[in-house]
């Protein structure tokens, strides 16, 4: 435990500051909102937009099945690779900056080993990370409800779920990297390209293929918001495909962390 | 008898070619060990192989009969160890890396390291971002200590800290001693080293050149003279134990090992305007060492 909340302590400022970043970014599109705030306003506003934007925007399905609230389409999907960023950036400083600095010595020099020292660092990651999307997630909902609207508390729920497994993966994978890379600077441009890859993919993905919704598991972690809004199925795929990552790419950190100079 | 630290052929060689290589060493349970060269020698290097915290590219060592790469828990278990620049976390006081350190070493008493604490002035509250390099040094002297360790492995210990601080680590080492701790620390103070190791070791560019009692490297008993004369100098190539003579103009630079009657002699007879008498450089140490030894 006392590793742990180390581990805690070290997260607490930078959670702090992405916290309200994506707490300010919410409120300020929240504040935009209003004029598509009903589910009429949504559809005539989708229907306006050419196909090929409005594919890129996640539209399509809305269009046929619209939600009361209009703010997921610019949050809901893009906050897994927003905090996506935050996760990367921490991720690839948990272990290299620390190396650099020398600062293992410090708890290197105790009877820990350092599977264990990788792993509660990186539980200190993951809790900022919930803890991040639980406010997140209540933050959108008290927008919506302060907008008059009447927010899907399980529905959100869920893509809060499924938004935290892919940053779990992206987290570990740049943990991964943080523990292989030569250096910090190294670490961080691998960190920073591992959170950047969802973006591009989702780009490619809606311009490409719009409508095929199985291929935003990766950098989301669901289907597709309205899927798991309207539908509440529990995302089972994306449990066990990003969590068995996550899993695998700790176990490759692990390795890696295990065979080099400190 | 187990020795507290064996090593056997140690190498760590890094990928720029630089590191230790073949350095051999038995230090007894008790002992305090001076390990000594200039920077860059290669002392902080076995000092973090010892450990476990660099991996052995050759060889094996052991602390208290266990392997240091094998069962490097235990070892660590069992050893005090001070970085040569401990880095530790700013954000933190004294204070919470004690808690750590003894937390995750399962001691919950802390009464011996407030004891230490006190003697060394370690200011325990404040967080080390606020601290000075000789506070941070006393910070991590403790961390070294506090759990009362059967091997200490101090890199630089005094290094940063003021002459009082210093004073007061130093009596806590000896008394380390006397209760049978062995203690194994690097220095590029020859003073330091003389004043309390019972033998040391000399490291020159990555190998362990010389390992032997106080007593032998003070025996060579090195000084740097400098003298001034106004007018004629005597003649000092003459005189015994006068090495590395140099002139230039009036002032006049020399080595002197062992016996200095003869010297004061000389001195009596013409005495100069000016002089000091200093300790040599460690270089000046080594070479000294080695004249008239076989190789």
């Amino acid at each position: 435990m006392t590793l742990y909340r180390m581990a805690l302590r070290q997260q607490l400022v930078s959670w702090l500051v992405w916290t309200i970043i994506v707490v300010l970014g919410i409120g300020t599109v929240a504040s935009a909102a209003p004029a598509v705030a009903s589910s009429k306003a949504l559809v005539a506003l989708m229907g306006s937009l050419p196909p090929s934007f409005r594919s890129v925007m996640g539209g399509a399905l809305m269009v046929r099945r619209p939600l009361d609230g209009y703010l997921y389409i610019k949050l809901v999907m893009y906050l897994p690779l927003l905090i996506g960023i935050f996760t990367g950036f921490q991720a690839s400083s948990l272990l290299a900056r620390e190396m650099e600095h020398r600062r293992f010595d410090f708890l290197l020099g105790l009877p820990i080993s350092r599977r264990r020292l990788l792993v509660t660092r990186f539980a200190g990651l993951v809790t900022a990370q919930a803890a991040m999307w639980l406010v997140t997630v209540g933050a959108l909902l008290a927008f919506l409800a302060q907008e008059g609207l009447h927010p899907d508390v399980a529905g959100y729920t869920l893509v809060g779920y499924s938004g935290f497994l892919a940053t779990l993966a992206t987290g570990a994978a740049a943990l991964w990297a943080s523990a292989a890379a030569r250096d910090y600077r190294s670490a961080m441009r691998w960190g920073l390209g591992i959170a950047a890859v969802p973006f591009a993919y989702d780009f490619a993905v809606r311009i490409a293929t719009p409508g095929q919704g199985w291929l935003y598991v990766v950098p989301y972690g669901y289907y597709d918001p309205p899927h798991l809004l309207l539908t509440h199925a529990f995302p089972w795929l994306a449990t066990l495909v990003l969590g068995a990552a996550s899993v695998l790419l700790t176990l490759g950190a692990v390795r890696s962390f295990e065979r080099r100079e400190v | 008898m187990t020795a507290a630290i064996e090593a056997h052929s140690l190498a760590k060689v890094y990928r720029n070619g630089r590191g230790v290589l073949g350095i051999d060493l038995e230090i007894a349970a008790g002992e305090i060990f001076g390990f000594l060269g200039p920077n860059g020698a290669g002392k902080t290097t076995t000092i973090r192989t010892l450990l476990g915290l660099a991996r052995a590219t050759g060889g094996r060592a052991s602390i208290a009969g266990r392997d240091v790469s094998q069962d490097s828990l235990a070892v660590r278990r069992l050893t005090g160890y001070l970085p040569g620049d401990p880095a530790l976390y700013d954000g933190m006081t004294g204070q919470q890396h004690l808690d750590v350190a003894l937390s995750l070493r399962g001691i919950r008493d802390q009464g011996r390291a407030h004891a230490i604490a006190e003697r060394l002035g370690v200011e325990m509250n404040r967080k080390v971002r606020q601290l000075s390099r000789g506070n941070r040094q006393k910070v991590a002297i403790l961390l070294a200590l506090a759990h009362d360790p059967q091997v200490l492995l101090l890199d630089e210990p005094t290094s940063g800290l003021d002459p009082l601080a210093q004073d007061a680590f130093l009596d806590i080492l000896r008394e380390e001693k006397r209760k049978g701790r062995t203690i194994f620390f690097s220095s590029h103070v020859l003073p330091e080293v003389q004043a309390l190791s019972d033998r040391v070791g000399i490291i020159r560019d990555g190998r362990l050149v010389a390992v032997d009692t106080v007593e032998a490297l003070r025996r060579s008993r090195l000084k740097e003279v400098r003298l001034h004369y106004v007018g004629d100098a005597p003649d000092f190539a003459g005189v015994a134990g006068v090495r590395g003579l140099e002139v230039h103009g009036d002032g006049i630079v020399f080595h002197i090992a062992g016996d200095t009657a003869p010297l004061f002699r000389v001195l009596a007879e013409r005495p100069p305007a000016d002089i000091t008498i200093a300790e040599p450089s460690l270089e000046e140490v080594f070479r000294a060492y080695y004249e008239g030894r076989p190789s």
